[in-house]
């Protein structure tokens, strides 16, 4: 069980530290500096920006101290745009919405998605599967940014039951669209997986033993036949996880709540490269962190992983 | 029970001396005759035909081209811009007053391009990748694919943006970033069918009279890896047009005066509130009816190629 | 008293290609207590007659017929009254030990939980008894074992963990449907002579579902031979071993190593079982019989008695003619 872990760490550390390089270097190489403006400031001006901000150092300095920072104080330094504010105060206030109704969202597309597979499994080629798999294929075709629309076309501007964005601390009209504009092509992948596995493990030999055993249908499918199924559906969790993050970033554009991802998005049109990487690297870490529960889950589900 | 009595032919070795050509091209009508019984695929490839013709052509079919403005309708696009036959406008004015087939044509034809140049690159990029990686296995199978999975678990489309910021947003750039994250799956994917087949009989064979692992991996492996890569990159194709989509969807994508499926569902979007639906429906239904048979189209590849998968 | 009493019985098929009949009309009697083995090749239809038995056939599988079990019929009974027979009544043990037994629980609670639904057992006295039963089982320190996963126990390990599982509520009836065949030879016996003490012990009728001829004679009272899905010959073993009827009985005993012979060159019988899509008109084994005349291929025989406690369905059965 350790060493399962400390290789699964293998991988974690140096995936978070090439992203840190990868986004330090790609900043360093764009063309123009961050504080390029249409009237070009005086050189002094620039020289003494460049070295209040440490960018007058050597490329190699400048991860060092930035990963350094990052590591002991977990700071991610100043924005260059947003005045007298740092990348952490930024984060501090965008993360918690973004944590809100992505843990929402999180939580709707596993709950829903098992269960609507599961049930569609038990009731193989009934109206409920139809309706499952039916559901399952046409939200494939509806991404976050695709659901979006719809749902504020339909219930702000023609029912006008919910408000058509902002957050208002989190109040649940505001969380309604957000969460299933998030949620629905997440759920709709889950409810396919847990079908799929969910058959495939009731025709496996030992649901027939159990079968044989004359143990109830509800027991053989809970106790019996979850676990196993229910291990595609942990394999997916974290490109999942990966998935919802980035739409989040979607969410905070479209509804306006007021997530790190709208602060993304005015990073990026704003080149305002601090606040891009400490978010890339925030989600990075996350999702590395994620990655990790997700495999000590898949190794308590499966007893021949643990060695 | 199909396993017990169905299948049971299938599974009997075939006879020496039957080679392996005849065999090979049976397999492939086999596939051609399961495809065209699949008939939401077939349908599916219809379509898909029809959207392509769409983008290759609509221009000239257009009445209005893409960058021209219609005067007469800035300013009263919520009254007179909806969709008509008597003023050329079939699909509508969007809300600068330009002819929404025409920019439509324009979208759908970016948005193609980028999911087919995206599906190649990680074509070509997975596939040598993976290939390579099996068939020497051992260390540098260990390290390439740790690469892998170290690259897998970034969240990637982050990058992407950053790439995009840094690099300037152009469409090229697009291709090039999206290229390079999306053959990571592809690569994986050959090398577990690598390490399949590398030790079948034609490839041992091979080896044996000594030729080298280059022509091997070209001649011998790709070849027998191909039914996969199709299926696969048939799902790829909808897969990056969802993400180029997906970033011009948040304006950082392609930029004006070129347009996308993602960027038009974003300008319809931010009008709908005027009441110019649309601007929003007529792209949506494209992207939506071209995913769909994107999807359908890889189903009935996949069931034609690999019989045994269900 | 006739334990199992099995009349008629049909098992179909409903697949892509067209409708598989397995089982086609198939009789068959189980005294208590009684052993009975029911040999044929694979795709003989063997193992689906008894999952018809049992319910258990695949979704797009019917049954029909008659099968009664101390004269109660159990086909049309549904999954909630099934599951209050099996295990306690009738009990089965599979092929593949290595897949039988669920890879994500541990062994005892998968022991323990027919106990305590069927008997009515707390956990505690439900462990206790299934250490209990390991033990008589010969599995070595049960006590430690049954805690852990499946995946740690061999193949011989397994089986018998399946079989005290099988026997843990005491049925009148065992099914093994070909308890050895995924086993090495030493273990297999080893198998053999656990199920034939449990038997004598527990008064448990057996029938061992087998391809293989030579673990019958041994182990089993009566046989029924069986082939295309319907029953060619039934009968005492040692008689049937010392002078079978049917033609393919004998092609089955002749591919029997023996010690008595030299079998330098072992026979088998050629060709390949009929295709159950397309069954043929007359004796399923009319086109790999050596002793096959036209009506053989034209007229179905009906399965008669020719002595006491003996029955074959041939034309022209080998002590002589019909």
């Amino acid at each position: 069980m350790l060493s399962y872990l400390f290789k699964r760490l293998a991988v974690a550390v140096p995936t978070l530290l090439v992203l840190v390089i990868v986004s330090y270097v790609l900043m360093y190489a764009a063309p123009g500096g961050p504080f390029d403006t249409e009237r070009a400031l005086p050189p002094e001006v620039m020289a003494n920006l460049d070295r209040k901000y440490g960018l007058d150092q050597p490329l190699v300095v400048q991860i060092w101290r930035y990963v350094a920072s990052i590591v002991t104080d977990f700071d991610f330094g100043p924005s260059f745009r947003y005045q007298d504010q740092t990348v952490n105060e930024i984060i501090a206030q965008g993360f918690p919405v973004t944590l809100t109704y992505g843990a929402w969202s999180f939580l709707a597309a596993v709950l829903v998605g098992v269960s609507l597979g599961i049930a569609a499994a038990v009731h193989h080629n009934t109206l409920l599967d139809y309706f499952a798999v039916g559901v399952s294929i046409g939200a494939q075709v509806l991404p976050n940014f695709v659901m979006a629309p719809i749902l504020t076309l339909v219930f702000t501007l023609w029912l006008g039951w919910l408000p058509g964005g902002g957050w208002q601390g989190g109040e649940w009209p505001y969380l309604v669209m957000p969460v299933i504009a998030l949620s629905t092509s997440f759920m709709a992948s889950i409810a396919r997986i847990t079908r799929s596995s969910m058959l495939e493990v009731l025709n496996a030999s030992f649901i027939r033993t159990a079968r044989a055993k004359g143990l109830p249908r509800r027991r053989v499918v809970f106790r019996h036949a979850l676990k196993p199924a229910l291990l595609p559906v942990v394999s997916y969790l974290g490109p999942a996880f990966v998935g919802m993050i980035t739409g989040s970033v979607v969410i905070d554009f479209f509804f306006a709540t007021g997530g790190i991802g709208q602060f993304f998005v005015n990073s990026a049109l704003n080149r305002d490269y601090p606040v891009l990487m400490g978010v890339t690297i925030l989600a990075g870490g996350l999702t590395v962190l994620f990655n990790l529960l997700v495999d000590l889950l898949y190794a308590w589900i499966d007893p021949r992983i643990r060695y | 029970m199909t396993l017990l009595f169905g299948r049971r032919m299938f599974r009997e070795p075939l006879p020496p001396g039957t080679g392996d050509a005849p065999a090979g091209r049976s397999l492939w009508h086999d596939a051609r005759a399961r495809f065209v019984r699949n008939r939401a695929a077939v349908a599916s490839l219809v379509v898909l035909l029809l959207v392509t013709l769409f983008a290759l052509f609509g221009d000239f079919v257009a009445a209005w081209s893409n960058e021209e403005i219609d005067w007469s309708m800035l300013g009263s696009v919520a009254e007179n811009g909806a969709p008509s036959l008597a003023n050329g406008h079939w699909f509508g004015v969007d809300e600068l007053g330009r002819d929404l087939f025409a920019r439509t044509v324009q979208g759908t034809r970016i948005s193609l391009m980028v999911g087919i140049v995206g599906a190649l690159i990680s074509v070509v990029v997975g596939t040598l990748y993976g290939a390579t990686a099996g068939y020497f296995g051992g260390r540098l199978d260990g390290v390439m694919m740790r690469v892998v999975d170290v690259l897998m678990a970034i969240p990637y489309m982050f990058v992407l943006i950053l790439f995009m910021v840094v690099f300037g947003r152009s469409i090229l750039m697009l291709f090039i970033g999206i290229g390079l994250v999306s053959w990571l799956d592809m690569a994986r994917i050959a090398r577990g069918q690598t390490l399949n087949i590398k030790h079948r009989e034609f490839v041992e064979a091979a080896v044996a009279i000594g030729v080298r692992p280059r022509r091997i991996i070209l001649r011998h492996i790709v070849p027998n890896l191909l039914g996969v890569v199709i299926v696969y990159a048939t799902l790829l194709v909808p897969s990056m047009i969802i993400y180029e989509s997906f970033i011009s969807f948040l304006g950082l994508g392609v930029q004006e005066p070129d347009t996308s499926w993602g960027a038009l569902i974003n300008d319809g979007a931010s009008q709908m509130q005027y009441g110019t639906l649309w601007q929003l429906l007529f792209p949506l239904f494209f992207f939506v009816v071209t995913l769909f048979s994107l999807f359908f189209l890889g189903d009935g590849l996949r069931d034609a190629l690999d019989p045994n998968d269900r | 008293m006739t334990l199992l009493r099995v009349r008629n019985l049909r098992v179909s098929f409903a697949t892509g290609d067209g409708t598989v009949n397995a089982v086609n009309g198939v009789d068959l009697d189980v005294e208590a207590g009684q052993s009975l083995a029911v040999v044929g090749e694979s795709g003989s239809g063997k193992s689906q007659l008894m999952l018809a038995v049992m319910g258990l056939l695949a979704r797009n599988g019917t049954a029909a017929g008659s099968v009664e079990l101390e004269s109660v019929e159990l086909l049309g009974l549904d999954e909630r009254e099934l599951n209050r027979i099996r295990s306690r009544r009738i009990a089965m043990v599979f092929q593949d030990p290595m897949t039988a037994l669920n890879p994500y629980l541990r062994v005892a609670d998968q022991m323990t939980e027919g106990l305590v639904l069927h008997l009515g057992m707390a956990r505690r006295e439900a462990l206790a008894e299934s250490v209990r039963l390991l033990d008589a089982m010969e599995v070595p320190d049960a006590r430690r074992q049954i805690a852990m996963y499946p995946h740690e126990f061999s193949g011989g390990m397994r089986q018998r963990v399946l079989i005290a599982m099988a026997l843990s509520c005491r049925p009148r009836l065992l099914i093994a449907d070909e308890p050895t065949t995924a086993l090495d030879v030493t273990v297999q016996s080893r198998i053999m002579r656990i199920l034939a003490e449990a038997r004598a012990e527990l008064g448990t009728a057996v029938v061992l579902v087998t391809h293989d001829v030579g673990i019958v004679a041994g182990g089993c009272e009566h046989m029924v031979v069986l082939y295309g899905g319907q029953v060619m010959e039934s009968g005492p073993v040692d008689r049937v071993f010392a002078a079978p009827y049917h033609p393919y009985t004998e092609g089955l005993l002749n591919a029997v190593p023996r010690l008595d012979r030299d079998d330098s060159r072992l026979p088998s019988i050629p060709g390949d079982p009929p295709d159950m899509n397309r069954p043929p008109a007359g004796c399923p084994f009319a086109a790999r019989c050596p002793r096959a005349v036209d009506r053989c291929r034209h007229e179905l025989p009906g399965l008669l008695s020719r002595a006491p406690d003996r029955r074959v369905a041939c034309h022209l059965p080998l002590d002589g003619p019909a």
